[in-house]
């Protein structure tokens, strides 16, 4: 880039509908809308709430640049971008998924999984609260840690492990399948995968 | 003028130049010089009438007129100094300031009193100075192609603002 530093900044426009701006909203967690001289590119998102009417909407562009420190160069070598259209389409029930890992191996009893990571491509615009349960119902020798996860704005992928006690007994089952429920803001606009299945093994003894 | 400025301070003065005493003398006060996109500086017309002898110097100068980002090369002409046009010198180019003309128009009847030859210096090449694009996702806002699309209750995945670098 030509400039030492640019820093953009977003805003709603005037002319949009009718008050988008706490319900439409941007952020560049990663590169807080600022280029320096090395980049050519940085990133931002959008997000709309789930409430939001479908719709056309604008975000305003403006920029504060700095000039490399040069008497033969111009101070500004940039426009701001021309203003941005926003499409919002209203909410679609299961439009995104979440995908949850799968066990590479058994659990094994008396100690914790790995972390299994539980993951979506597009993260809520306020929150989406997943609960783990047993398909076959509570059983006390297996435990969630967490019992939940909650994804925010800026989440994509979290993790959790399954703890299997040592006295779990193993005889009565040696596989179990555990279930997602989602609750929270933006649940509907997310599916839950359907099931995911471990198997549980003894320790192994040398 | 094509550097991105509205205004220029100038002064102006003339010298007695057949008199080996005399300094420069204002003879304008007014020093506010307004431009526009065409290459053009003006200067309010001082508003006392000056009788000036054929001995005097006359000096306009303007301040703060940004240097262009780059320029092209230039061999000295051996023959002649005006070489803008000497397409052996320059090569075949077709942006230049050219040379400097100093006219007075009267506002009131929207003519050309006076004019000079186009011969005065020019200072430099290449007044245009081109701006870079930031773009957002691509977006073309002539056709309002590649829009951002968002669904309620969500956020996009990460989308590219993009600098451009090309110097010229």
């Amino acid at each position: 880039m030509q400039a030492k530093k640019i820093v953009l900044e977003a805003t709603a426009n005037s002319r949009s509908r009718t008050n988008p701006e706490s319900k439409l909203a941007w952020t560049s967690e990663a590169f807080a809308y600022t280029f320096y001289q090395e980049y050519t590119m940085i990133t931002f998102r959008v997000g709309a709430d789930k409430t939001l009417s479908k719709g056309l909407y604008f975000i305003n562009w403006s920029k504060t640049e700095t000039g490399q420190a040069s008497s033969t160069s111009p101070t500004t070598h940039y426009h701001h971008p021309a203003r941005t259209l926003v499409e919002v389409v209203a909410a679609v029930t299961n439009k995104w998924a979440f995908t949850c890992e799968t066990l590479g191996s058994s659990a094994i009893k008396g100690t914790s999984t790995p972390d299994i990571g539980l993951s979506t491509t597009n993260s809520p615009f306020s929150d989406v609260q997943i609960t783990f349960a047993l398909s076959a119902g509570t059983n006390s020798s297996i435990t969630f840690d967490p019992t939940s996860l909650t994804f925010g704005p800026n989440d994509l992928k979290k993790y959790f492990r399954i703890a299997v006690a040592a006295d779990y007994d193993i005889s009565t089952a040696s596989q179990q399948i555990v279930t997602f429920t989602d609750s929270g803001t933006d649940a509907d606009v997310y599916s839950m995968p359907n099931s995911m299945t471990f198997s549980i093994a003894e320790a192994a003894e040398d | 003028m094509a550097d991105g400025n509205s205004s220029y301070t100038c002064s102006t003065t003339n010298l007695d130049t057949t008199s080996l005493t005399a300094t420069a003398r204002t003879w304008n006060t007014d020093t506010d010089c307004t431009t526009n996109n065409s290459n053009r500086v003006e200067l309010d017309a001082s508003s006392t009438a000056e009788t000036l002898a054929s001995g005097l110097e006359f000096t306009w100068s303007i301040s703060g007129v940004g240097n262009p980002e780059w320029g092209w090369t230039r061999t000295a002409a051996t023959s002649w100094d005006f070489d803008v046009s000497d397409t052996d010198v320059m090569g075949d180019y077709h942006k230049w300031s050219n040379k400097f003309v100093l006219s007075t128009h009267d506002l009131s009847d929207k003519n050309v009193v006076q004019k000079s030859y186009d011969n005065l210096n020019a200072a430099y090449l290449g007044f245009n100075h081109q701006y870079d694009l930031i773009t957002v996702n691509g977006y073309d806002p002539s056709d309002m192609s590649n829009r951002v699309k968002v669904y309620a209750g969500s956020y996009t995945t990460d989308i590219n603002i993009e600098a451009d670098s090309d110097s010229d």
